[in-house]
């Protein structure tokens, strides 16, 4: 016998009424997402097994705030890992560490495992490959401002300083990644 | 919409990478405007989807079990509904200060409803001992304002805040008590969806030995110094 997954918004109302068994539901699901990409921000291992827990421990505690309406729950778990992430980067004067943090290479077959459940793998798969793809079709440039920003959570002005160009020029480059990526991902007409 | 739109500006939001008064800006904006919220929500799954453009790494066997121990000894944090402000004062009054007569309670009552409604509250003269500091939005948060009532021994505080901004989820508001010139935190706290408060506040000293109040937005869980905007201020 076989029962549809539970949605990820419906993991997050019972979450909301105190249900743990559903916090850890979506651990499953999300556990890999969510610690790459911490990894990938904090560059350590503790740290980004920390910034997973702390995640987690958060939407435990705030389930009840999710907006269905404005957000998918992916999208949302996404925003909260990266602001602990930077947090924790910036709190302990890191970032400077590894100011740029290459994007993956599609080339390799390192990618996320990252469906919600096995029906879904094979569409995920192609989506997230298409997102790959979206990102290495981006120019070099626009590549690097766009990781400095989104893993490290850096400034128009503080991307400016470490590439040394005109912040014209780094906030060009971001806003033509991020419309680019909106052409090829959001506008399949 | 007299406004201008904010469409160029929405993938900056959406990346979390704009200053404090900026993201204000586009959040007030794209709360009356249906365009820029469709665009915003689009480049928001686009910043969710550009985390599945990382390499995987496998995290260690037992973080879901130090999850599930963690959940265990962690209650969960509800929306408390909001107050009357009548209800919030008859609440303060409630408790045992025994030293207040009726006619006290009365006037300082009308002193801090007069404060709240006034468009620049000052603080009011109240009698027996009871002080009120009224603290006034900074332009960070022109709407807003704020009221610290302090108890005639001085120990126990309550703030009440009203039409403050609603933080997104990894941040808070932190109020510090400032004496000397030496910040000390005395309440971490969250505001409802229509920007009202009313929170504990708690300080090593007695609170009117503190001649200065200001409020900062944090990261959640609060800082041990302020690091962010000031939103409210009020002084003794
Ligand atoms: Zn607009």
């Amino acid at each position: 016998m076989r029962t549809a997954p539970v949605t990820d918004s419906n993991l997050i109302r019972q979450i909301a009424a105190g249900d743990a068994d559903a916090l850890q539901q979506l651990f499953k699901r999300y556990e890999r997402l969510v610690f790459s990409l911490a990894f990938r921000i904090v560059d350590e291992t503790t740290v980004a097994e920390e910034v997973t827990l702390d995640v987690f421990l958060r939407i435990w505690q705030k389930a009840d705030r999710y907006r269905a309406e404005k957000a998918q729950v992916k999208t949302w778990l996404v925003r909260i890992t990266r602001n602990i992430a930077i947090d924790h980067l910036r709190r302990n004067n890191r970032r400077g560490l590894h100011a740029q943090v290459d994007w993956a290479d599609s080339a390799y077959r390192e990618l996320l495992p990252v469906a919600p459940s096995s029906e879904e793998t094979v569409s995920a798969n192609i989506r997230q490959e298409s997102v790959v793809r979206a990102v290495a079709s981006l120019p070099d440039n626009q590549q690097t401002a766009l990781s400095m920003a989104y893993f490290k959570g850096y400034s128009h002005r503080e991307i400016a300083q470490i590439l040394n160009e005109p912040v014209g020029t780094v906030k060009t480059r971001i806003r033509l990644a991020m419309k680019k990526l909106r052409h090829l991902l959001h506008d399949e007409t | 919409m007299p406004e201008e739109h904010v469409i160029e500006q929405l993938p900056d939001y959406a990346l979390g990478i704009l200053s404090a008064e900026e993201t204000r800006h586009i959040e007030r904006h794209v709360n009356t405007c249906a365009l820029c919220r469709r665009e915003l929500t689009t480049f928001e799954a686009i910043a969710g989807e550009l985390a599945l453009a990382v390499p995987a790494v496998e995290p260690s066997a037992g973080l879901e079990t130090r999850l599930m121990d963690a959940v265990a000894r962690t209650p969960q944090q509800s929306a408390t509904p909001r107050r009357s402000w009548w209800e919030t004062l008859k609440a303060l009054f409630a408790r045992p200060v025994p030293a207040w007569s009726l006619g006290a309670v009365a006037v300082a009552l009308i002193a801090i409803l007069f404060a709240v409604w006034s468009t620049r509250p000052a603080a009011p003269a109240v009698p027996d001992g009871m002080q009120t500091i009224a603290m006034a939005g900074t332009t960070a948060a022109p709407e807003a304002s704020g009221l610290l009532v302090i108890d005639p021994t001085g120990n126990k505080g309550t703030l009440i805040v009203e039409d403050l901004p609603v933080l997104d989820p990894e941040h808070q508001y932190q109020l510090w008590v400032i004496r000397d010139g030496t910040r000390t935190s005395g309440a971490i706290f969250s505001v409802d969806e229509t920007g009202y408060g009313t929170i504990e506040v708690t300080s090593p000293r007695p609170l009117t030995e503190y001649g200065a109040f200001g409020i900062t937005i944090e990261p959640f869980g609060g800082s041990p110094g302020p690091t962010g905007d000031k939103v409210l201020g009020g002084s003794l």
